[in-house]
């Protein structure tokens, strides 16, 4: 009896060691931890988009001069006007240009542009095209990749916030606006009409004048 | 016949050195050793990534071993203690924790021996010359939209993690939900970590299933999850109606596409990503300095209508 009473106490103390020298944590703190603590996406994304991405449109290529180089001299556009991360086909383009509505679908505005078809995008605003179209995010400059890519997500959701909304109130089959915006094209399937751009700015023409 | 035999001897001699100068040498006569540490041999992907590591070092002229931590943080540690006491010119690392072995490449570092990682991050910018990493995020947010469109934005899913303490599982997971979570109509049941694991998937399915009867769709972190997971949902009989999506391009996933058991995998390029960091390392020895601290490599989202191109050869 008294044998039993030492073997169970015997497990009952290691069971007690065990459960100590083990961390336990909940799945979701430990995402919670995933970046890095000092990163804040959000405020990193601010910066960029209030500080840099004007300049970054003022030097944005003419949508119609992209898509005749795209179809015409692809290597030498994606040479000087494109920009790519790593070991990659997909390159990134900061674009502008001015148009018609031609008519408002459920992912987005179909726009006429001297005879160029673009679909500025309304809906599945997602991926690296801002942050690396623009130029302006270096990818030294992140412990990880999480913080890196978190800032594609804060920039995405900016112009969830700042663009779309706008742009669903107010457009209409046949208004004109002027847009600039990010545009992501594979080196393998260069595919330019209708050609889609992630909207970062659009102006109507009625409040240009 | 002592002359006759001299010159004999002469002519094969020479014959022997116009022969030897004629072999193919590597690259660039390079004598050092490399090598190349892996989180586990245990999963074919990693004996792809760890091989054609070794064999385009030593196409380049050097010595190179490889060394299985076995996802074991300690034995990994302890490869490093060899390394370092062996003096090798360069690691090829394939890292077990994102956090756990930045100590160990420091040390590397500090003893003079650079590491360059590949596919697995450290959550360094200066620890490793430069990290080779499949562009897991981006390729996640691919799949995304491809499953949101699969489900046509409604339905009840659940997620299968691979290793909590390997950034990959996170930027594969995040780069999902930052599409998915966006659907208020796709509602995620349960989120249960596998390991990367086979067999550990198909464990996780069953009960997951057991719990949850009215499941749509399953997202998995591998390939080798993906494959577990189909295995339980077959075994359950509700093949024809739980949708199953995976990551890595391993050769069964890719086949199961063809055959409409998996509905898209993401592919990754191990042998690219191995035999760059061998010409990267090569390249540190032969003096170059100027690295970028992360270098991401593409992924491809793999469906039935493309995987014609990716089907394997055999």
């Amino acid at each position: 009896m008294k044998r039993t009473f030492k073997y169970i106490f015997g497990i009952a103390a290691l069971l007690v060691l065990l459960i100590l020298s083990l961390d336990i944590r909940k799945l979701d703190k430990h995402l919670a931890a995933q970046t890095s603590d000092t990163f804040d996406a959000g405020e990193y994304a601010a910066r960029v988009w209030e500080q840099e991405i004007p300049g970054v449109i003022l030097e944005a290529s003419e949508i119609g001069y992209l898509v005749d180089m795209l179809s015409n001299e692809p290597e030498s556009i994606f040479e000087t006007r494109g920009r790519k991360l790593g070991i990659s086909s997909t390159w990134y383009f900061m674009v502008r240009g001015s148009g018609i509505i031609d008519s408002v679908e459920e992912e987005y505005l179909l726009v006429r542009v001297d005879g160029i078809q673009v679909e500025l995008a309304t809906a599945f605003i997602f991926g690296n095209a801002i942050r690396d179209g623009s130029g302006v995010v270096d990818i030294d400059e992140f412990v990880n990749m999480t913080d890196f890519n978190n800032v594609s997500i804060a920039l995405n959701q900016r112009v969830k916030e700042e663009v779309i909304p706008e742009l669903l109130k107010v457009a209409r089959p046949g208004m004109n606006l002027e847009f600039a915006g990010a545009v992501e094209i594979s080196e393998e399937h260069i595919k330019t009409n209708p050609i889609r751009v992630i909207p970062v700015s659009v102006i109507f023409a009625d409040a240009i004048q | 016949m002592k002359h006759i035999l001299g010159n004999t001897a002469i002519v094969c001699c020479l014959v022997i050195s116009v022969l030897t100068a004629c072999r193919p040498k590597p690259d660039t006569g390079s004598s050092g050793k490399m090598a190349v540490v892996i989180s586990t041999l245990n999963n074919p992907w990693f004996v792809v990534l760890a091989e054609s590591a070794a064999e385009r070092a030593r196409e380049l002229g050097y010595e190179a071993n490889i060394f299985d931590s076995q996802n074991n943080s300690a034995k990994e540690a302890e490869h490093f203690d060899n390394i370092i006491a062996m003096e090798y010119d360069a690691i090829l690392f394939n890292p077990t924790d994102a956090d756990g072995s930045v100590l160990n490449v420091k040390r590397a570092r500090d003893a003079g021996i650079p590491t360059f990682c590949m596919d697995r991050e450290i959550n360094s910018r200066d620890a490793a010359v430069t990290q080779l990493l499949s562009d897991n995020f981006t390729g996640c947010v691919k799949l995304g939209q491809y499953f949101v469109r699969q489900m046509q934005k409604s339905g009840n899913y659940v997620e299968i993690l691979g290793l909590v303490g390997d950034n990959n599982t996170w930027n594969r997971s995040n780069g999902f939900h930052s599409v998915v979570d966006e659907f208020p109509g796709l509602k995620m049941l349960a989120q249960q970590s596998a390991d990367f694991d086979r067999n550990k998937a198909m464990d996780v399915m069953e009960t997951i299933m057991q719990a949850n009867p009215d499941i749509d769709a399953v997202f998995c972190g591998n390939d080798a999850m993906a494959m577990g997971a189909y295995q339980a949902i077959r075994a359950a009989g509700k093949a024809d109606h739980i949708k199953v999506f995976g990551f890595d391009g391993a050769r069964d996933a890719v086949l199961g596409i063809a055959e409409g058991k998996i509905e898209a995998t993401v592919m990754q390029f191990p042998v690219l990503m191995s035999r760059t960091s061998a010409e990267l390392a090569h390249e540190y020895i032969q003096g170059k300095r100027d690295f970028s601290s992360k270098t991401p490599v593409e992924v491809i989202l793999i469906t039935p209508e493309n995987v014609k191109a990716y089907l394997p050869e055999d």
